[in-house]
């Protein structure tokens, strides 16, 4: 629920404050637009998965749809097509940021119409076939996982090699946008090249007496498959930079990474046993210590980290203006939020193994919050001072940087219908019991 | 700056120098996924058949009454009524279960009047007092099932003989000592019999005594109060499995 709500307000607030900006060029604007919505249609996806786990449990959320009940059939049904309009956002965004790769004539109408079209045409399929074709959408992130491979290889070797500093900031954000959307997975990596995903898969599904279909697994596969190689070829990248020039804090954030998956790895290889006993005879839970493990880090990286990924690249890389004024007011207030939501969820995270009183844990975060509350200025301010273009200083041809055709308002229309279509269907679906 | 050329779109995507790089990481990328792929396949059909077949499992049970008086009660409570009182006793049941694999089946109460006990030469068994008795159902924090058609939630007696009440608490445990599921594992056929928090709250009983103090002509009145015994006696199961 706490990413649902991060994740719908910081989504609302892109918004709100894209619309206030003049953009600078077409691309940051479509960049913010695609990330707020992205962040909308995550929220969306989280409040829905959290109210049925609050009702059902997590084996409604994940295992088959359950047509039994109306409302639980609404709230499944809702929250997986939300899900499948993220990833079409998703695999656009790549073409957008950091740089318009596609010809600004139709780039615009283009993109939105294929995300509008593939988020009604794949939901509608997958809802009257029960979901049982459900994460092969994941196929879609393919173009765009290529595109910000070659855009983090291409700019990290010309920094490397030419001696080019500004080219920097071009892999950053590539990486940072390949951490945002294949983060989760990229904790799996060290598994994934083990060949043991699959065993962790065939327990899922027995656990929650899920029909396998070729689809949903390949989408499954692939999904695991493109984070373990990003991080892969991002902790490449960084090590042979780090090498070369110097570590710098995204190569710490990478290696970070690396590590996380690294130790998950032998996490899960050690309790295999565990994991095959559902299919060898009966189910053993996981030993608490490992469900800590994730907790801490896949849980909270795709449900805290991803949002606050998204909302650096926008302050960072100046995607909404934040100088003037009232945008700077409203972007503060972004921070001290994102700020404390994070810092309260990693303090109940931390009192669920240790035996911290409330009173403790109050204490610690008004600490937290007097802490912050000095410093968000200076954060906020160093934040928006240190604000580029991504585009900027780079001899870009004119298509890359022009105004773009699209209208806003038509963007948002558009979008504002999906989210229409895919609360209507799911009732209308549930209404009739089919 | 002044030495680079403009970039074209694809100038943006790859250099000279970055094409074998980035060729390479694209190829293993493809090798991990097929490898697997692969893999995952063999583990579907794997898995397929075995969630296409259901085996049928029993479930045993061991039922027994939660002792904590030392004479195989969980709760004895005596207190004197006077004529006319009305009073609600509470029994707390939110801490009983000795363990995580235990869960509370059934609750059955007594009320055993003062001329049942035998404990009481003073009142003869004669005029036997009016009892009524309810289980309190309204506002309860007790998690049971409250509509359930076995529970017998009230009762009523002035012939001296004890009130059985009973309140089913674990849904769809009717005190066998086994039971049979389709399921395609361990771990699924005993999800129904894992659920926690049933049977947990506040227990409240409401009794109320009219005495019947005229024992007849020539006995007159005999006493103006009536002693009330409430044994409660919660009843919980361990469930396990038998293929």
């Amino acid at each position: 629920m706490v990413a649902a709500i991060t994740d719908l307000m910081l989504g609302m607030v892109t918004l709100l404050l894209i619309s206030r900006g003049s953009s600078k060029t077409s691309s940051s604007q479509m960049a913010g637009l695609f990330i707020g919505w992205i962040l909308i249609f995550k929220g969306i996806e989280y409040l829905f998965m959290s109210i049925l786990q609050f009702q059902t449990g997590i084996g409604m959320v994940l295992g088959n749809l359950d047509t039994s009940d109306l409302e639980n059939t609404f709230l499944s049904s809702a929250y997986r097509m939300a899900k499948i309009c993220s990833v079409m956002l998703m695999c656009f965004l790549p073409f957008v940021f950091p740089f318009r790769l596609l010809p600004k004539e139709w780039d615009g109408k283009v993109m939105l119409g294929v995300v509008c079209f593939m988020s009604i045409f794949v939901s509608t399929m997958y809802i009257i076939t029960d979901f049982v074709y459900f994460n092969f959408e994941d196929v879609i992130l393919v173009p765009g996982f290529i595109v910000l491979i070659c855009l983090y290889i291409r700019f990290t070797i010309g920094e490397v090699q030419q001696e080019r500093q500004h080219y920097r900031k071009i892999s950053v954000a590539a990486g940072l946008v390949l951490i945002a959307l294949h983060g989760e997975t990229m904790t799996y990596w060290l598994s994934q090249v083990l060949s043991i995903n699959d065993d962790f898969q065939q327990r899922f599904f027995i656990v929650h007496n899920w029909r396998p279909s070729f689809a949903t697994w390949f989408g499954i596969n692939l999904w695991l498959t493109l984070g373990s190689a990003a991080i892969l070829i991002l902790a490449t990248g960084e090590s042979w930079r780090s090498f070369k020039i110097g570590a710098s804090p995204f190569s710490i954030l990478v290696f970070l990474i690396l590590f996380v998956g690294l130790i998950g790895g032998i996490a899960d290889y050690l309790v295999l046993d565990i994991v095959r006993s559902c299919f060898e005879g009966t189910c053993q839970d996981y030993p608490d210590a490992f469900n800590l493990w994730y907790d801490f880090t896949s849980t909270s990286l795709v449900y805290l980290y991803t949002p606050i990924l998204f909302m650096y690249l926008i302050l960072n890389y100046n995607i909404i203006e934040t100088q003037s004024g009232e945008n700077r007011w409203l972007t503060r207030i972004i921070v001290i939020m994102m700020l404390l939501i994070v810092s309260s969820v990693v303090l109940e995270l931390v009192q669920s193994f240790l035996p911290i009183p409330d009173m403790m844990s109050a204490a610690i975060l008004a600490i937290i919050v007097a802490i912050f509350i000095g410093w968000e200025e200076k954060i906020v301010d160093r934040l928006i001072e240190s604000a580029e273009l991504v585009t900027a200083g780079l001899p870009l041809p004119e298509a890359v940087v022009d105004e773009g055709q699209l209208k806003m308002q038509t963007f948002h229309y558009a979008l504002g219908a999906v989210v229409v279509y895919i609360i209507l269907l799911p009732a209308l679906h549930s209404g009739l019991g089919l | 700056m002044s030495s680079e050329e403009e970039f074209g779109t694809l100038d943006l995507l790859y250099s000279k120098e970055s094409l074998l790089p980035t060729s390479i990481a694209i190829g293993l990328t493809l090798l991990l996924l097929m490898s697997t792929t692969l893999d995952f396949m063999s583990e579907l059909e794997d898995t397929a058949v075995f969630n296409a077949e259901t085996p049928e499992w029993t479930i045993l049970f061991d039922t027994q009454v939660i002792d904590l008086t030392g004479d195989g009660h969980t709760y004895s409570h005596t207190e004197i009524w006077g004529d006319g009182e009305e009073k609600i006793v509470d029994f707390d049941l939110t801490d009983l279960l000795p363990d995580d694999d235990t869960r509370i089946a059934y609750i059955a109460v007594s009320l055993i009047p003062e001329e049942n006990t035998g404990v009481s030469p003073s009142e003869p068994d004669v005029g036997c007092d009016s009892i009524g008795v309810t289980v309190v159902s309204d506002n309860s924090t007790l998690v049971a099932q409250w509509d359930d058609d076995r529970n017998i939630l009230q009762g009523n007696d002035a012939d001296c003989e004890d009130i059985p009440l009973f309140l089913q608490a674990y849904p769809q445990f009717y005190n066998d000592t086994s039971t049979t599921i389709l399921a395609k594992n361990e771990f699924q056929a005993l999800i129904p019999w894992t659920e926690d928090g049933w049977g947990l709250g506040e227990l409240s009983i409401k009794v109320k005594v009219d005495v019947q103090s005229y024992a007849g002509q020539g006995v007159g009145i005999i006493d103006d109060d009536e002693e009330i015994t409430i044994q409660v006696d919660v009843y919980s199961f361990t469930s396990s499995l038998q293929e």
